[in-house]
């Protein structure tokens, strides 16, 4: 069988420009090819999981037992970090604003949802997923830890799991139990990040360590503190918040 | 003369050899032995040896100038008439109309019924003849009805089908052993979207903006949502991957359920 030169014996689309988009996919792709970093394929290997390797590794992040490097087996994968970050960024808007307008009904008042929510929690939930793990990567590669980056962005991505079920719970009206979520949240989280990032961490020196260490647990807390005033901000019985851009003439 | 026949003959056994037989519309499905005169028995030749798998190239059945990927071109001395052209006789060994565009109904309604019993296992080699007949006949009965109970939507459901489309082709390369592409994941999205055509059909009787309106569009996406994900595994053989599909499906098909419904 003669395949033609131009094309590659795969059938995966080289680019978005190539005009094999429309060509049928005839046979497997080969794993063990070495594909160019722009290409579509060189990514098709992070994204190599089952439903059940999902599933396991979403449990294993909300309680923090094993070592959870051991329980990816070597092979992080980016589905979840970027679905499990869409789900939080979609979660967080609708429960937040599902208690908004049970606030204007209980007040009496009209509501129209804020979709700048929206905008903001893709923004700060993106940021906190993407961003911040290539910071650490970058940081502890400087000071020679040799950290993996798909590990990093993996751990992260997978350490929001737990705001799910923190913000659909957060809609309970009561201030404590609100607080007492989001520290149940934090605290879960922030110890499957360190643990995990502390085989990494320990490699440099240890003051470099304790620095880096403290940045992580300050950027976790900033988040904590961002979902609180932001998306849980809210009380029952007191006028819709100032963020949303009509208020109500008579509250 | 018979070099050009020859010829013909190459490309017709490279076409036929790519595709599965199963859902090869060439065989006998249109041969119409009434509008060909001569030819009738050339046509069922034709379809008869391509019915059998192993079928080489074999240059001596006259083909009396059919060559598929050229509607209508003469091979042999007849000139072009123009009454032939404008006529409902047609040219000479011209395929019929609905085969040449592709469209093929007994595959649209078999899909379509694949879709709305989604309980049954899907055949892997459904997807064969990707066609795009069936999925642009929902999209604008969904744009249709949507445009009955009063919103014009048009526009929205080009822009989600044409992101989400691209999206899940990047998805599905990435997650599947072998590619999908862009036509057939446009197919498959297109044909699961059936019952959120008969979603926003219901919703020009009644206001689905209320508690039995929220559960059917529910009821709607989950039924949409399975039956794609059911269409994906089968076709690109990502068993154990099924619910991963179906996340972004759903989301998907929860973008036309927020269209409809609000």
């Amino acid at each position: 069988m003669s395949t033609p030169a131009a094309s590659t014996p795969q059938p995966q689309p080289t680019g978005f420009g190539a005009s094999s988009i429309f060509q049928p996919a005839t046979q497997p792709r080969e794993q063990n090819e070495n594909h160019p970093i722009w290409s579509l394929a060189y990514y098709a290997k992070f994204f190599d999981v089952d439903t059940s390797q999902v599933m396991e590794r979403c449990f294993a992040s909300v309680i923090p037992k094993d070592n959870f490097l051991d329980v990816m087996g070597g092979s992080p994968d980016l589905y979840g970090p970027f679905w499990i970050a869409t789900t939080v960024i979609f979660v967080l808007f609708v429960t937040s604003s599902v208690v908004d307008s049970i606030n204007a009904y209980i007040n009496k008042t009209t509501y129209s949802y804020d979709i700048f929510h929206l905008s903001f929690a893709f923004g700060a939930i993106y940021s906190y997923a993407f961003l911040v793990p290539l910071m650490v990567w970058g940081a502890t590669k400087y000071f020679g830890c040799q950290p993996d980056l798909l590990e990093m962005l993996a751990l992260y991505g997978y350490a929001l799991t737990i705001w799910i079920p923190v913000s659909v719970l957060s809609v309970i009206p009561i201030e404590l139990a609100r607080w007492i979520l989001l520290g149940i949240g934090a605290g879960f989280s922030g110890v499957f990040l360190i643990r995990n990032m502390y085989p990494v961490l320990s490699r440099a020196e240890a003051q470099i360590a304790k620095i880096i260490l403290i940045l992580v647990i300050l950027f976790h807390g900033v988040l904590a503190l961002i979902l609180k005033y932001k998306f849980f901000a809210y009380n029952v019985g007191a006028a819709p918040p100032s963020t949303s851009p009509d208020t109500p003439p008579s509250s | 003369m018979s070099v050009l026949f020859d010829q013909n003959n190459g490309y017709y056994d490279q076409q036929s050899s790519q595709t599965s037989d199963n859902l090869q519309f060439y065989q006998s499905q249109y041969a119409d032995p009434s509008s060909y005169g001569s030819h009738q028995h050339q046509h069922q030749q034709r379809s008869t040896s391509f019915h059998s798998n192993t079928l080489t190239s074999t240059p001596d059945i006259g083909y009396g100038g059919y060559t598929p990927g050229i509607p209508g071109s003469q091979m042999n001395s007849q000139p072009i008439s123009w009454l032939a052209a404008f006529s409902a006789g047609g040219l000479e060994g011209e395929p019929p109309l609905l085969e040449e565009l592709g469209i093929n109904f007994s595959h649209i309604k078999t899909k379509s019924f694949t879709v709305l019993n989604p309980l049954r296992p899907v055949d892997r080699n459904i997807m064969d003849d990707t066609d795009l007949a069936g999925p642009l006949l929902f999209c604008l009965a969904f744009g249709t009805f949507l445009l009955l109970s009063g919103k014009q939507h048009f526009g929205y459901v080009y822009g989600v089908a044409v992101v989400g489309c691209s999206t899940l082709y990047i998805i599905l390369n990435l997650m599947s052993p072998q590619g999908v592409d862009i036509p057939k994941t446009a197919s498959v999205l297109g044909y699961c979207m059936l019952p959120l055509v008969m979603l926003s059909s219901l919703s020009t009787l009644f206001v689905l903006n209320g508690g039995l309106g929220y559960i059917l569009s529910v009821l709607a996406i989950v039924w949409c949502t399975y039956s794609s994900s059911g269409f994906f595994t089968a076709v690109l053989g990502m068993n154990d991957q099924r619910f991963l599909v179906a996340y972004p499906v759903g989301l998907f098909y929860g973008c036309f359920a927020l269209m409809t419904v609000f």
